[in-house]
């Protein structure tokens, strides 16, 4: 992370200093804007310039297009591989680098958190707490996280950067055209997936939201779901722009299976994370939609600690009976009720030729049957990677087949944006877990109506 | 004196943000305050002497709150300039019509040099001045010959592109103008220490998304006199 405090480095050679400070700020500042701009530009040729095929496209400059697109940062990202996604249904776009996916920002600075602190307290950070971390013990993804502790307890601080709401805005409408481009679908298409994802990052943006959902969904699931804990949240010390809670012990993913935890923990922790999803999802309707590593910590006592309540789907009913109509396989036997279902969920149209029709509703189907396996058996390896190669290996399919990729209109509902972000998310986790799942869900026990 | 000083000062504060505009002369001002003219003239000029002086005030009182702060002594100097414009901006924030006023006769064209700042100017200097030492003393500015000489105005330059960019801001409680300040002295203090590319990227990308505020796209960051500029030597 940068130290905004150290100086410490010597500038190359003397000579290359411009003799006004004044003008070399000010060339600076012109740099930074061509920077800007020519990534823009760069990108946009790449997409526009018709001698490169979609086809090409696609498959060769995918690394590319990330890296341009990753210059534009944060929602620009979230949005471009998330219509990419949504188009190829699979998670072929999901991999590593969608967890990269951040706003980046130099860190806030200690004088602008106490301004911050001031503002919805009227008190600074060392008022309130006994010590208070000067520098960010972490990074969040429109702010940052301090350190701080009072009364022998030590409490996580997340303090958002100043004016995140309008610039997700502008975020959006600069990747628009991008976004069309890249999806190939018309901008009115567009619109009602970027309306989603709009609403979704802008709700990110309030901690207020975030805290009330945080101690809403935490004391709902913790009634229910076993070997899971949260963090406490004070209301008193959090604001629209800070969400104060306890600290949480234990690592990161990465950093846990890194420690080789034994199979019983695995599984438990596994889980865990499972009936916590599927409890929100079948029973609350409503859902933690961000399975990002970062959001859990794990402890070799296999309890999983779990925060970030910002980006919180809610599941509207129509939307869900259509959608675990599906996922839950009693349909796939039976043509037309699938195909009733596959209209409403937007993945096919009226207008979509008979041929089209096959082609489409054979490919999902298939991925239909791969990714709904687990619901379908009662115990479910996920440490298995053949499986996960089945997986991208129907995507890498999926994206030649020409109906899905020639199409100008979208498929699948806005509602299934996050939903499938979700599931991804979350077979993610449980792969590199390796841990062994009961899948019982209250999917089975309930009669799902066509 | 220093209470009809302070009189003037508050009624004529009081009547720019009412009206939205200065009072139609020293005589119906006076009248209205219930004060001879003679009298109003033993202490201001005219009207430009207040608007002066009232920008005085908002930074004297600006540097007194700032370095008030118990942590202030502990701030490495980026930190102290960064918290100075943040103090500076709430001190504006209940003048700002009368901040309005001020720049806009200036982007009228009535007078663009902006002399209503003169004596903020001067004193941002000293401010500048004790800040530069002690940066060069503590190593966090590098002390280069030739080129140290223009930090001060560099700092100008700063402080007057986040003045005006404030007075452009309409979003929510100024946040982007809170952006800006972190962006534009992160840029000017990576720039007197090593690598630039960090700062002007991150300044990049905020002035492509605010590329509505108009002034932005032919701004002057050295708020200085072309021909002044032409005599110094550069090397870009
Ligand atoms: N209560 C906490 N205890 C310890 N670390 C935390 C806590 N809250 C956040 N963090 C750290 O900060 C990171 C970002 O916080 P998070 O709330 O997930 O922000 P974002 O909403 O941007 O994802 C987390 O991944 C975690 O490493
Ligand atoms: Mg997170």
């Amino acid at each position: 992370m940068n130290q905004p405090t150290i100086m410490a480095k010597k500038i190359n050679s003397q000579s290359s200093i411009p003799a006004s400070k004044v003008q070399r700020a000010a060339k600076f500042v012109k740099t930074g804007v061509k920077v800007g701009k020519n990534y823009v530009k760069h990108y946009a040729k790449k997409v526009v310039d018709p001698s490169i095929s979609k086809e090409n496209l696609h498959a060769e400059n995918a690394e590319d297009i990330y890296d341009s697109l990753s210059e534009l940062k944060g929602s620009a990202l979230k949005v471009a591989q998330m219509m990419s996604m949504d188009k190829n249904v699979l998670p072929q776009a999901y991999s590593d680098k969608f967890q990269m996916a951040q706003y980046s920002a130099p860190p806030l600075s200690y004088p602008l958190v106490v301004k911050t602190f001031r503002k919805a307290f009227g008190k600074t950070p060392t008022d309130i707490f006994e010590t208070f971390s000067k520098d960010a013990v972490n990074a969040a993804s429109i702010g940052q996280v301090h350190k701080a502790e009072k009364g022998g307890k030590t409490f996580a601080v997340k303090v958002q950067y100043p004016g995140v709401a309008e610039s997700v805005k502008s975020d959006l409408k600069m990747v628009k055209p991008f976004a069309v481009r890249i999806a190939g679908l018309n901008e009115k298409d567009v619109d009602l997936y970027m309306e989603e994802v709009q609403n979704m990052l802008l709700s990110e943006t309030d901690y207020k939201l975030e805290l009330n959902r945080s101690m809403d969904l935490s004391e709902k699931v913790l009634k229910e779901v076993k070997n899971v804990k949260f963090p406490n949240y004070y209301p008193k010390y959090s604001s629209d722009r800070v969400l104060t809670m306890d600290w949480m012990n234990g690592s990161h993913l990465g950093e846990f299976l890194n420690s080789n935890p034994s199979q019983e923990i695995r599984n438990q922790l596994g889980q865990a994370l499972w009936d916590f999803y599927d409890y929100q999802i079948h029973v609350l309707h409503e859902v933690h939609a961000d399975p990002h590593p970062g959001n859990f910590f794990m402890e070799n006592d296999g309890i999983l600690g779990i925060i970030d309540f910002g980006c919180v789907k809610v599941i509207p009913k129509v939307f869900y009976d259509n959608y675990f109509v599906l996922i839950d396989g009693s349909l796939l036997e039976e043509k037309e009720k699938l195909r009733k279902a596959l209209f409403k969920l937007n993945f096919l149209h009226v207008d979509d030729s008979e041929s089209e029709m096959d082609e489409l509703q054979g490919v999902l189907l298939k991925m239909l049957e791969l990714l709904g396996r687990p619901f379908r058996e009662d115990e479910f390896d996920f440490g298995n990677d053949d499986y996960f190669q089945e997986i991208y290996d129907l995507g890498e399919e999926s994206s030649k087949v020409k109906a899905l990729r020639h199409s100008k209109k979208p498929r699948g509902a806005k509602d299934g944006l996050y939903l499938n972000r979700t599931y991804f998310g979350l077979y993610n986790i449980l792969n590199q877990l390796k841990a062994n799942i009961k899948t019982t869900s209250p999917l089975k026990e309930r009669q799902v109506l066509a | 004196m220093e209470k009809f000083i302070k009189k003037i000062k508050k009624n004529y504060l009081s009547y720019i943000s009412l009206h939205k505009k200065r009072p139609k002369s020293v005589l119906l001002f006076a009248e209205s305050i219930n004060m001879e003219q003679k009298e109003f003239y033993q202490y201001f000029k005219n009207f430009e002497t207040i608007d002066k002086n009232i920008w005085l005030d908002i930074i004297k009182i600006t540097i007194e709150k700032v370095k008030a702060e118990s942590v202030y002594p502990e701030y490495a100097v980026r930190e102290k300039i960064l918290s100075f414009y943040f103090t500076l901006i709430e001190e504006l924030k209940t003048h700002r019509a009368f901040a309005l006023l001020s720049f806009s006769d200036n982007f009228l064209g009535i007078n663009l040099s902006f002399q209503f700042l003169d004596d903020f100017k001067r004193e941002f200097n000293d401010y500048a001045k004790e800040l530069i030492e002690e940066g060069q003393a503590t190593e966090e500015i590098i002390d280069r010959p030739i080129v140290s000489k223009v930090y001060k105005d560099a700092l100008w330059g700063q402080t007057f592109f986040i003045l005006r960019f404030w007075i452009n801001d309409f979003s929510k409680e100024f946040e982007k103008t809170d952006a800006a300040i972190e962006k534009v002295t992160n840029l000017s203090f990576d720039l007197l220490g090593h690598n630039p590319i960090d700062g002007a990227f991150d300044f990049g990308k905020f002035l492509l998304q605010n590329i509505k505020f108009p002034f932005l796209s032919d701004f002057d960051f050295s708020m200085k006199n072309k021909k002044e500029k032409g005599g110094e030597k550069s090397t870009s």
